[in-house]
């Protein structure tokens, strides 16, 4: 089985992980899709969530290692510390996508997006069975078609629930234990069949960034159990409804401060998102 | 008028940053309103301050219809910050206002200026029957009541019967606006309190003429000043706002009221997450005028997401709300050389957009305080309550 792995930027530790966990598990990891931290359909999108103030942070961040900021939500280093213990603990040394695929041998092709015109072919040419996302925006029709089976990722918070942003921490506010959820990507936001799901124990959340970190890991770890279940073959898949979730965006600065506090005062989840159930009818 | 002074006891969790800051923000801008009827001699609140309009004084004259809806923000932020003396400013604006009213019940458009009392006006009548209907509430005096009872019965006696809405005596001659919804909205205030079903109706035949105007994207016909212009979200909230809280007095027999507001209310939420930031205007396209906020919108939007989260018990209306009043709250001055820009908050951002140009406006500084009071009280509300469900 071919593969094709995304990355959101140059230094994402998400994107490093799976490219050297996939090889040591044996997957044929083709290509790497690189998208360029700054380009300019990214910063308009980024601007316009979060304003300039907060997409300098955003970005300085990331160019000093991978940690998003936060200001009422702990130390931005903490999101970054789980990946970190995660790629030192399997040994791995890399600490930019460039320097693993050149120690993996994998082609990386950095693109502006993942839907130009130079990510489509380089993408068509490395002819995939499965594009493995580790970031890098919103997938447009065109790559969704190229892969044979499909594209995986793993969504950060409990599917079909929680779709769109920041789905942990909205999981949490809603008093639901957060968990990841691998699925098929389609055209809609966060509505494609779902493979597996794992739970991110609610003790991993320190504070949202220690609680992003760890989704993350969480993340890279379902992701290869997933990769691994589509070579064998014979998996099955749970088609989601658009009508069973809700789509999410950035939540709000004092909304993060308010689950921030609940955190500390230890008012953990009271259920899990299997139990948990949408409101039929607004009103 | 009779003085009533009790005030609701403090919360009692620790408050988080933000609100916090809300507390701040809410007290400057209750200041500079009281500063507004000062500028007055007590006797209503000037319309706005501006140095560029108003190079002389700063302040414009008073504003009846503001001043009319100022008093239940007056009366709510002296139970906020338990600041008694705040029931006697609103109560006395209220009866500032009686004094405007006509022998039929109208209350007048426009500014005091001069000594002049200008023709009446729907939109403002309905605006100070709120202030009205608060004052009396909160004194017990019957006279405010009466006044409102007579302003409303005004009011249902406008009613067009060809159009099923109101015609004459409004802004733009011969156009009838969408948010006239926050006119019946007032009228049914008055209903619940007296009973009489001439208002009730009259009101009802009102929201369900505006109710047919809803467009399938979610846009409302008619919500703009003037016939169309892009409408601020200004007046787009007053919409809403009147829907909201007319669906709320109706019971079962407003919900369809309140899904138009759903519907018109989400379909500018989602245009704003996708944006990052409300517009300071949309078309009927719902395409938006981002060069500027008008930052009174975002206050009223504010409100109104936050109410229909409450009732929905979805948390993203919370969310946008937060966002669109923390943007008014990075933008109000709590420090300006003039102590008249001090907590004040303007038309738009930045200050030369197209809403109320470079003016601070006082309904600007009455939302922000509205909204900064509703944050609160739901974020105090998560903070003791823990997540949602537990």
């Amino acid at each position: 089985m071919r593969l094709v792995v995304t990355s959101g930027y140059g230094r994402s530790l998400h994107a490093i992980a799976l490219l050297h966990q996939l090889r040591a598990r044996g997957h044929d990891v083709a290509l790497c899709l690189s998208v360029r931290l700054l380009n300019a359909a990214r910063i308009r999108f980024y601007v316009r969530q979060l304003g300039w103030r907060r997409f300098w942070r955003k970005v300085s961040a990331k160019l000093r290692g991978g940690a998003q900021p936060h200001s009422h939500a702990g130390s931005a280093a903490g999101e970054v510390a789980a990946m970190r213990r995660y790629l030192d603990h399997a040994g791995i040394g890399s600490r930019s996508v460039a320097a693993a695929c050149a120690a993996l041998g994998v082609r990386e092709v950095r693109v502006g997006t993942l839907n130009d015109d130079a990510a489509l072919s380089a993408l068509r040419a490395a002819r995939p069975d499965l594009v493995v996302y580790a970031g890098g925006g919103i997938l447009r029709r065109p790559l969704l078609d190229i892969p044979r089976l499909g594209v995986l990722n793993a969504h950060g918070g409990p599917l079909p629930a929680f779709r769109g942003m920041n789905s942990g921490e909205w999981a949490l506010f809603h008093g639901v234990t957060p968990e990841v959820t691998v699925h098929f990507i389609d055209a809609g936001v966060d509505t494609g069949p779902i493979l597996l799901r794992r739970p991110v124990p609610v003790e991993s959340w320190q504070d949202i960034p220690t609680g992003r970190g760890e989704s993350t890991r969480a993340s890279v770890e379902a992701l290869l159990e997933a990769v691994d279940l589509v070579a064998r073959g014979g998996y099955e898949v749970q088609p989601q409804s658009p009508d069973d979730g809700r789509q999410f965006f950035v939540m709000a600065e004092p909304l993060l401060e308010v689950v921030q506090r609940w955190i500390a005062d230890e008012r953990t989840p009271v259920r899990t998102a299997a139990e948990f159930r949408w409101p039929s009818r607004p009103g | 008028m009779s003085q009533a002074t009790t005030l609701t006891p403090r919360p009692t969790a620790e408050p988080t940053d933000f609100q916090r800051r809300l507390v701040t923000h809410a007290d400057a801008a209750v200041e500079w309103l009281a500063r507004s009827i000062a500028a007055c001699g007590g006797r209503g609140s000037a319309a706005y301050y501006s140095r560029w309009y108003r190079p002389a004084r700063g302040w414009a004259p008073p504003y009846p219809e503001t001043t009319g809806y100022i008093i239940e923000t007056l009366i709510a932020h002296a139970d906020f910050a338990r600041r008694p003396e705040l029931i006697e400013l609103a109560l006395s604006q209220a009866d500032w206002i009686r004094t405007l009213q006509e022998d039929d019940g109208a209350l007048p458009g426009g500014w005091i200026a001069g000594g002049r009392k200008p023709p009446p006006s729907i939109f403002n009548t309905g605006q100070m029957i709120l202030g009205l209907v608060a004052a009396g509430d909160r004194s017990g005096d019957a006279a405010c009541l009466e006044s409102a009872r007579r302003a409303a019965s005004w009011l249902a006696g406008q009613v067009d019967s060809a159009t099923g809405t109101w015609m004459a005596h409004s802004y733009v001659a011969g156009y009838s606006p969408a948010y006239y919804t926050r006119v019946a909205w007032p009228v049914l205030e008055v209903w619940r309190r007296t009973g009489d079903s001439a208002l009730k109706s009259a009101a009802v035949r009102v929201l369900d003429t505006i109710a047919g105007w809803q467009q399938p994207n979610g846009a409302i016909r008619n919500w703009e000043f003037r016939p169309g212009q892009p409408a601020f979200t200004h007046t787009m909230a007053y919409t809403i706002r009147g829907f909201l809280e007319s669906a709320r007095l109706l019971g079962n027999e407003g919900d369809r009221f309140f899904d138009v507001a759903l519907r018109a209310a989400d379909a500018v939420r989602r245009r704003m997450e996708l944006r990052g930031r409300l517009a300071g205007a949309y078309d009927a396209e719902l395409r938006g005028r981002y060069w500027y906020t008008c930052l009174t919108g975002n206050c009223q939007f504010a409100i109104a997401w936050m109410k229909l989260g409450d009732r929905t018990r979805d948390a993203r209306f919370l969310s946008a709300a937060l966002k669109a009043l923390e943007f008014v709250t990075r933008r109000q001055s709590l420090g300006a050389i003039d102590p008249n820009v001090r907590g004040a908050i303007a038309g738009s951002s930045p200050l030369w957009g197209r809403y109320l140009t470079l003016r601070y406006p006082n309904w600007a500084a009455k939302f922000f305080v509205d909204a900064c009071h509703a944050a609160h009280a739901r974020l105090q509300r998560l903070v003791e309550d823990g997540p949602c469900g537990s």
